[in-house]
């Protein structure tokens, strides 16, 4: 697990991380909000978990991370002492991603205490929180998987991936129901908003929890092996 | 026996450039210098030797294993590359430790003091690598390809960028590790470096391998080449005159010092010179041949591979 720990450090001692956090103090920020103005009904949980944390904070944040943690090796250079030892290239792969999601992990906790402080104000159980908090973990870890993939494949990745975010799960994913079968966000609103009752219509996830735990496991581990092939087939500096 | 590393007419081009052009070769324990101008390839072959790049014909093998493939080959080799690149936020020790780690090494701790010790980093290992003068970062490196005791040991331009206490210090280390039985090899494009360290040295012009030998081998492998003598002498006319119609003379120049001559023959006109003194009653001072160092040897096979020299 060297990678993996070299990964974190890196990535947690950067500036640019602490940035992401500004992301997730708007989750705590809507939280608070709501709770001030007696707003908690169920949908106020599946906006701010489901659309707000699931569908943007969530990828943004291990989007970022994820390009950053195979970006900045290619660019100092410090990739070459990875290439260069006995691990295979698919264990620096799947390391990264680890690293990648255990960050996001670290820097959505504020996020998580908000919606677990929302969760008891609606009066959910804790499975409802718990379901909330794993479908966020899932969404970061099949983000990070996909673009530490991406990162391998275009320079500009997280152009491209800030793009897809906005436009594909932000809007077309949202408001297409026929989409949702291919947004990874969907399938992440399918786990968190999925036990959340008293929903309307237009918030009510169509997938299945069971189906998004597996569309988001089977990508993610598609992404990894993927990313692991394209490196090993990679030229490095 | 299977050698530690092997070319087997490997080649690599990036578009249209051919970067290394069918080139063989194999390394033994020892100090190799693998010498050339920048853009010439050295780079792309440490690359290649490394597993870092794929080369487009040809093999490479360490220790019979190509090394993008095998865990083994890898682990056979220690690599310092050129980059200054290190991982933010660790002392000396806790880099090398890592890499220590990521080499299977079972006892990270005690390996990464003993190559700590062995660059002479050991009294600030607990410092961090930030605050470190380049020789010392440049050190940490070799420390780091050395943890896991590698066979084959591979340095890409390991004296740019050092001052001259610590490229003398850094000389000292590789010769050392020469010594020790790891098959060094080392790339510079400073031909006086490469002279000091190398038992064996690899020419690449232009991503071609036009010369291998040792560094005195090299230059009896150009015997065609012409030498520059210079002679000194208090009748520099009268010489100039008589060298001029000996076999081998190139060209013959009147210099402050006495007489420059160009010649595909020294042996002719060491014998020639003596006689000719007395013929032309000039005192004969000094001959001194002015091309004898790597340096010329080196220029010179450049231009015969670029093909602006006979």
């Amino acid at each position: 697990m060297t990678v993996t720990r070299l990964t974190i450090r890196a990535l947690l001692f950067r500036r640019r991380s602490l940035a992401l956090l500004f992301p997730v103090a708007a989750v705590v920020f809507f939280v608070a909000l709501a709770i001030i103005r007696g707003d908690v009904i169920p949908d106020t949980q599946a906006i701010i978990v489901g659309r707000l944390l699931v569908t943007t904070v969530a990828p943004l944040v291990a989007l970022v991370l994820a390009v950053t943690a195979i970006g900045d090796e290619r660019e100092s250079g410090t990739i070459v002492y990875l290439a260069t030892a006995r691990i295979s290239r698919l264990q620096i792969v799947a390391e990264k991603t680890l690293a990648a999601a255990i960050c996001a992990a670290i820097l959505l906790f504020p996020a998580f205490v908000a919606i677990a402080i929302l969760g008891s104000h609606l009066g959910v159980g804790t499975d409802n929180i718990l379901r909330g908090i794993a479908g966020t973990l899932l969404v970061a870890t099949v983000y990070s998987a996909v673009f530490v993939m991406v990162g391998l494949l275009l320079r500009r990745a997280l152009v491209v991936g800030i793009l897809y975010i906005l436009v594909w799960e932000g809007a077309i994913a949202t408001i297409a129901p026929s989409a949702e079968r291919f947004s990874m966000t969907a399938w992440g609103r399918g786990i968190t908003d999925g036990g959340i009752y008293g929903l309307t219509p237009d918030l009510v996830p169509t997938l299945a929890a069971s189906t998004g735990v597996v569309a988001l496991v089977a990508v993610t581990l598609l992404a990894v092996v993927l990313a692991g092939w394209r490196l090993g087939r990679m030229d490095l500096p | 026996m299977t050698p530690l590393l092997e070319f087997d007419r490997v080649s690599k081009w990036f578009r249209d450039t051919v970067a290394v052009g069918d080139v063989s070769f194999a390394i033994e324990p020892g100090v190799t210098g693998l010498l050339g101008h920048n853009g010439a390839g050295k780079s792309t072959a440490i690359r290649l030797a490394t597993g870092l790049a794929r080369p487009d014909e040809g093999s490479v093998r360490v220790l019979g294993l190509d090394p993008r493939r095998s865990g083994t080959a890898r682990a056979a080799i220690g690599l310092v590359p050129d980059g200054d690149g290190l991982w933010p936020g660790l002392t000396a020790l806790g880099l090398v430790v890592s890499c220590a780690r990521l080499r299977g090494v079972a006892n990270p701790h005690e390996a990464a003091r003993r190559a700590l010790t062995t660059v002479d980093l050991l009294d600030v290992a607990d410092r961090e690598v930030k605050g470190f003068s380049q020789g010392m970062r440049q050190r940490v490196k070799i420390a780091q390809a050395l943890v896991h005791d590698p066979q084959v040991l591979i340095l890409d331009e390991p004296l740019n960028g050092l001052d001259p206490q610590q490229r003398e210090t850094t000389i000292a280390l590789l010769r050392d590790l020469g010594n020790q039985g790891i098959a060094t090899l080392f790339s510079s494009h400073v031909l006086s470096e490469v002279e000091r360290v190398a038992d064996r040295v690899l020419v690449l012009v232009n991503g071609r391998l036009v010369a291998e030998g040792s560094p005195q081998g090299l230059r009896e492998l150009m015997d065609e080449r012409p030498r520059r003598v210079q002679v000194a002498t208090t009748n520099a006319r009268a010489v100039a005159a008589g060298l001029a119609g000996l076999p081998g003379v190139e060209s013959v120049e009147i210099t402050d010092e006495g007489v420059l001559v160009e010649t595909r023959d020294p042996t002719a006109l060491a014998l020639a010179l003596p006689e000719l003194a007395v013929a032309t009653n000039a005192q004969l001072r000094s001959i001194e041949p002015t091309d004898e160092d790597l340096e010329s040897v080196y220029g010179y096979l450049t231009e015969r591979a670029r093909g602006t020299r006979r």
